[in-house]
């Protein structure tokens, strides 16, 4: 770079020496062809003594279109004072427009001006235009639903010009062939464009939905009819935009049950649809202070890649396990990050004991019951338990367990008092054991004022109820007759002071019923005994007697003996037997037994009767015959006295 | 030095106190808290139909269950284990008595019978959940009593109703005695003393009809060979007309037999009715035998008492010819 400035200066130099004496006239010429030359002469006069050497002129082109040619033959030598003419041909082109231009010709550094009159003018001409390249990428970041049949819009503005002489007139500007991605030229532009101006056309591209992501291009053609015909390239970016949403959802789980599972899905969505979400990923955060074990929260998420306008759902399992403390509420972080950003999901959810919820719904459903006390206490119970968020996780713990325990002991008084009012004292005791249970539980975990007054309404109720089935079965206890009456009693007496929390009371009255039940075992087996002897003397009795269809007869006097013994025996056994039913207290069984004793009674009392009346019959029967043979033999004797008498009659 | 010493020798002591206490605090809480989590699920999973059917076992779940969660850990021991297995283990109270349950559900006696001999088993696991101070406190010993004295009661329904059904007598009286077992174990005394009598009444009865079928069946076979052999021997008058008798006494003692073999049901029965039809058939047989020997008998009898006849005939008009024959010659 350096040597060719210094070439340079030495040239200019040496240049300047020689033509210093150098005289250059100035030319005109005239052209009025569109395409056409004309030959201006310049005269070159040497005003040295001594000649010099004239190089070949630089002609530099005043104007686009113009061009200067020296066709003479350089060097020329022109020797002292010397003169001569040169000629420059001046060329015009049809796109040079009519007018004066001024063309400098340099012989060294002489100058000499030409000017060059165009006199026609050129016709309209469509200048060259610019490709148009749309620098903003066009964004899609609006519903790719919304844009569907709009499209994604871009504008650009570019000059029209037409450099000739005259108007020009626009025929069409459109597009050419079929533009990229499905791409829509739209071009506003002016009509007519008079000489030597420019005007702005409007060109709207309009990008489909579904133009992927890139350069686009099209072409676009401007029509001016003679004046020209140019395409031009339109060039547009599309870039896609990606909106990532996550479904609402509550941040707390609220109150769960330990081991029940709790759901909680979240739709991660692509909104835009352009553009697929990758690398979906979720972790535990593990920065954050959440206190929630890893193993009770499941998380699924399905897949990495959430596709364009798609959605993936996300979703959290909570299983609180059993080493859960009850009342505690847990936190767990999550950390979901994704192509399109990252969020934080935070997640709470309240520990409560197995099926609270259920323990809710059955104390609602006893707040309604007929009986104030049963009504007044579920009410209770169903209002602590919710109100019961507050406090730790043992105020928890024992509302829990009250709660439940009122539904026992509730259900239990609710069948307890059913069945005293159906005259069930025995059915109404069990019921009313379970509900003394219920209330002790109740009483062991009652920690709170409200607490505390359901366990002594309850108590009080339970407490009420036992008193009135202790005075009742008391009663019975003394007003008893029988040994299994006074076994129920004392049995039952026992285990109401046992509720009642008076051991000493329920010790005495379980061994009084211990006694009676031995009293009572030794009459059971000497009577059903003495039923079953009684039964058996009687099959024995039948297999001696005369059947006559369904009728038993004693008419055998031989078996009388061992039948009158057999029945007797029977009605005393069978009257014992009643008697040993009544004393233990089998009501049913002494009435069957007496009436069995009575109905043997009966038939002995019938057969007796019949074997008299066959005995009679018997006798009878025996004395007409003696009767009959005394007489007979007597009518033999008469006879035969009189057969002898006649014989000896006829003898004689 | 020596109070130096002393003094890094007290620091030393209460870094291993503190690491003592820390390890006693935090080693156990890990393990009770797993533990915790042991028992809790365990006693959730048990979900048996045994605990919709008996109110006092469901009872007894809910309470272990709620025992459980609200125990503190430190309270989680080994003996908690121990008694939470011995009523809600795999080889527990609760799934023993599901399948003394499903035992009760089959529709045979003998699965019944079992049901009962398992469940006077479960009272020795009854008895030992009973010594846990924890099990007891918290009314967990009290339900599963009366869960299997309401079982028991069940189970005398069950026997009582297939007795009430049964034809054949020594079936009803071994229901009854199962009822009567059951009824005891249920300690229900009324119900205890009808059964026993019945069974007694039962007993007492099917032995008296035994004894006589025994006894008729004896004479009835004898008679009955008898008569088979009056069959066999039909060329002997004699034979036919015994082998009559005896067919007819084997019948009627058959028949008796019959009765009381139908009357209990006994299976003996069909076989005793077959030959019942066989001693008639026999007899029958005989009687058509015997009635021709009766025929050529009395036609013989007929001819020899003509024959008799006519010759105290021709005797007695010799007699008077000759008394006339005397008058005639006096």
């Amino acid at each position: 770079m350096r040597k060719a400035v210094f070439l340079f200066i030495i040239l200019f130099v040496f240049m300047q020496t020689a033509q210093a004496d150098l005289t250059v006239s100035g030319g005109s010429c005239t052209i009025k062809e569109l395409d056409g030359s004309a030959t201006v002469t310049l005269t070159l006069t040497n005003t040295e003594n001594k000649s010099i050497t004239v190089y070949a002129p630089s002609l530099p082109s005043p104007k686009k279109g113009i061009t200067l040619t020296a066709p003479d033959n350089y060097p020329i030598t022109l020797s002292a004072d010397e003169s001569k003419n040169v000629k420059i041909e001046v060329h015009i082109t049809k796109t040079v427009n009519m007018g004066v231009y001024r063309a400098d010709v340099y012989f060294g550094d002489r100058i000499a001006t030409i000017t060059i009159d165009v006199d026609r003018p050129t016709p309209a001409h469509l200048a060259p235009l610019q490709n148009i390249e749309i620098k903003d990428p066009v964004v899609f970041d609006k519903p790719r639903k919304e844009m569907e049949s709009t499209g994604f819009k871009a504008e650009s503005k570019f000059q029209i010009a037409n450099d000739g002489d005259l108007a020009m007139t626009i025929k069409s500007v459109a597009p050419y062939g079929t533009p990229d991605a499905g791409m829509t030229f739209n071009v506003n532009y002016p009509a007519k464009i008079s000489n030597q101006s420019a005007d702005t056309a409007t060109l709207t591209i309009t990008i489909p939905v579904s133009a992927q992501e890139g350069k686009h291009q099209g072409k676009l053609r401007i029509d001016c009819g003679k004046a020209g015909l140019q395409t031009i390239t339109v060039s547009v970016t599309v870039e896609h935009a990606v909106k990532f949403e996550m479904s609402a959802y509550p941040s707390n789980f609220g109150r769960v049950d330990i081991l029940k599972s709790a759901p909680l899905t979240i739709l991660l969505e692509e909104t835009l649809g352009y553009k697929d979400i990758s690398t979906v990923k979720i972790r535990r955060d593990e920065t954050s202070m959440g206190d929630g074990k890893d193993d009770w929260m499941s998380v699924d998420l399905p897949a990495s890649v959430i596709s364009k306008g798609g959605s993936v759902p996300l979703t959290f399992t909570l299983r609180f396990r059993g080493e859960t403390i009850v009342g505690r509420t847990y936190r767990w972080d999550y950390y979901l990050s994704h192509s399109a950003g990252n969020a934080t999901i935070t997640l709470r959810a309240t520990a409560t004991p197995i099926d609270i919820e259920e323990t809710k719904n059955m104390l609602q459903t006893l707040e309604g019951s007929d009986n104030s006390d049963i009504s007044s206490i579920a009410g209770k119970a169903s209002g602590m338990l919710s109100s019961g968020s507050a406090g730790s996780a043992d105020d928890w713990a024992a509302l829990a367990s009250i709660s439940q325990a009122s539904v026992t002991f509730l259900e239990a008084m609710d069948r307890a008092l059913g069945r005293v009012d159906e005259d069930d004292h025995v059915g109404a005791l069990n019921d009313l054991l379970i509900a003394r249970i219920a209330v002790d539980t109740m009483q062991k975990s009652a920690k709170t004022k409200s607490q505390t007054a359901i366990c002594t309404a309850s108590n009080n109720f339970v407490g009420g109820a036992l008193q009135a089935e202790s005075a009742h079965f008391e009663a019975m206890a003394s007003d008893a007759n029988d040994d299994r009456t006074r076994i129920i009693a004392h049995r039952y007496v026992a285990t109401t002071y046992g509720l009642l929390n008076e051991p000493e009371k329920s010790k005495k009255s379980r061994e009084t019923a211990e006694e009676y039940i031995s009293a009572y075992n030794q009459k059971i087996e000497s009577a059903n005994d003495r039923y079953v002897d009684s039964e058996d003397a009687i099959r024995r009795a039948s297999d001696d007697l005369y059947r006559w269809g369904d009728v038993k007869l004693l008419v055998n006097p031989f078996v009388y003996d061992s039948t009158s013994y057999r029945y007797k025996f029977a009605i005393n056994e069978t009257d014992a037997a009643a008697e040993e039913y009544k004393m233990a207290g089998e009501s049913d069984l002494c009435n069957t037994t007496a009436s069995r004793a009575d109905e043997l009674h009966i038939q002995w009392l019938f057969l007796v009767s019949q074997f008299l009346m066959l005995m009679v019959g018997y006798i009878l029967l025996f004395a007409g015959a003696v009767i009959w043979c005394v007489l007979a033999f007597m009518a033999f004797t008469a006879d035969s006295r009189e057969e002898e008498f006649g014989d000896v009659v006829l003898l004689s | 030095m020596i109070f130096r010493g002393d003094y890094i020798m007290v620091r030393v002591i209460n870094l291993l106190a503190a690491i003592l206490v820390l390890s006693a605090i935090v080693m156990p809480a890990l393990a009770d808290e797993a533990l915790k989590r042991e028992l809790v699920e365990q006693v959730c999973e048990v979900r048996l139909p045994v605990l919709a059917r008996y109110q006092e076992l469901s009872l007894m779940h809910k309470q272990i269950l709620i025992t459980l969660q609200t125990l503190p850990e430190d309270q989680i021991t080994k003996s908690t284990k121990e008694w939470t297995n011995i009523a809600a283990g795999s080889d527990g109270i609760l799934v023993k008595f599901d399948k003394i349950n499903d035992l009760a559900s089959k529709d045979d006696s003998q699965s019944h019978k079992t049901a009962i001999s398992d469940a006077i088993g479960l009272k020795d696991a009854i008895s030992s959940l009973e010594g846990y101070k924890q099990a007891k406190d918290n009314f967990i010993t009290f339900y599963p009593g009366i869960a299997l004295q309401h079982f028991f009661t069940d189970q005398g329904v069950y026997f009582e109703t297939l007795a009430a059904n049964e034809t054949e007598t020594h079936r009803a009286i071994a229901y009854y005695e199962d009822a009567l077992n059951a009824y005891r174990e249920a300690e229900d005394i009324t119900k205890t003393t009808y059964i026993d009598l019945k069974v007694k009444e039962l007993r007492s009865e099917y032995l008296f009809d035994m004894e006589a079928a025994n006894e008729s069946l004896t004479i009835g076979e004898t008679k009955f060979e008898d008569a088979r052999y009056g069959i066999n021997c039909t060329g002997n008058p004699v034979s036919v007309a015994i082998g009559i008798l005896a067919s007819k006494r084997s019948e009627r003692e058959l028949t008796t037999v019959y009765k009381i073999y139908t009357k209990h049901g006994d299976e003996r029965a069909p076989q005793i009715g077959e030959m019942v039809a066989e001693t008639a058939i026999i007899h029958s047989k005989l009687v058509n035998v015997f009635l021709k020997y009766a025929a050529v008998s009395v036609a013989l009898v007929i001819a020899l008492l003509a024959y008799m006849l006519s010759l105290i005939f021709r005797w007695t008009h010799a007699v008077e010819d000759t008394l006339l024959g005397n008058e005639v010659i006096q």
